[in-house]
């Protein structure tokens, strides 16, 4: 498992992505798996930031990753006040909007997106998963 | 991110550094519409861009729209791997004007 305890800041981001990085090099993903998971993983927290946060950049989050045999499962928490309920816009692209795809990729890229249950302080979560291509060889090592 | 900006014949180029995400695309932005304010034909070198967001890819398409309305020329060049992933999975990867190199805008 993978905790990584960031902010809202241009190095908190920066930090966030490289360490999600290294985890998913480490764990046996291919370059393009990563790309896509890190992509999913930073619109998720952006928003985060600009809809719970109200684009407060101190505001402290939480990622946990885990990988569940060739899945893994992310887990992002906030502190912000619980959100309205309101889902957050889901745009498909198009050559003539010029923003709103964060929640389009996040879902284009994982298999599963949806609100979590939050514990003890926390103000909202969000889970999300994929199924890894490049971890099926990991677990077909592990179980032979 | 930083970036340099140079005058190539009618194209300005810009050529932002390092990785691209809502904190750093406003900056992106600006440059982009000064550019094309200033009625000039607008290439992006992405050549040392190694990661962008959604944010990023609104950027470039606010740019590529106002250039047509300006009726300049905007394109990329030099796209890596994860930046190009982007534009594929916005389906943006057709709407861009997209040379390898630079250098394949100027000498065209």
């Amino acid at each position: 498992m993978q905790e990584i305890c960031f902010t809202g800041d241009e190095a908190g981001f920066r930090d966030l992505r490289q360490r999600v990085r290294r985890w998913l090099d480490a764990l046996g993903c291919n370059s393009s798996e990563t790309a896509e998971i890190v992509l999913a993983v930073q619109e998720a927290a952006a928003n985060v930031v600009r809809h719970a946060y109200g684009g407060d950049l101190s505001g402290r989050l939480v990622l946990r990753i885990r990988r569940e045999g060739d899945r893994l499962l992310f887990r992002l928490a906030d502190y912000a006040p619980e959100a309205d309920g309101r889902p957050w816009p889901c745009l498909p692209p198009g050559e003539g909007r010029c923003g709103g795809w964060g929640v389009y990729l996040m879902r284009r890229i994982m298999d599963r997106v949806e609100c979590g249950t939050p514990v003890a302080g926390e103000g909202n979560v969000l889970e999300m998963s994929k199924r890894v291509d490049g971890l099926v060889m990991r677990v077909q090592h592990e179980s032979g | 991110m930083e970036f340099e900006i140079r005058n190539e014949g009618d194209y300005t180029v810009i050529a932002p550094r390092g990785e691209i995400d809502f904190h750093s695309s406003p900056r992106l932005r600006r440059q982009i519409l000064d550019v094309l304010g200033r009625g000039r034909d607008l290439l992006i070198d992405m050549a040392a861009v190694s990661f962008v967001d959604s944010s990023a890819i609104a950027s470039l398409v606010e740019g590529l729209q106002q250039a047509k309305e300006k009726g300049r020329r905007f394109g990329l060049a030099g796209l890596q791997e994860a930046p190009r992933q982007v534009l594929h999975l916005t389906r943006l990867d057709t709407v861009f004007p997209i040379r390898a190199r630079i250098d394949d805008w100027l000498e065209a």
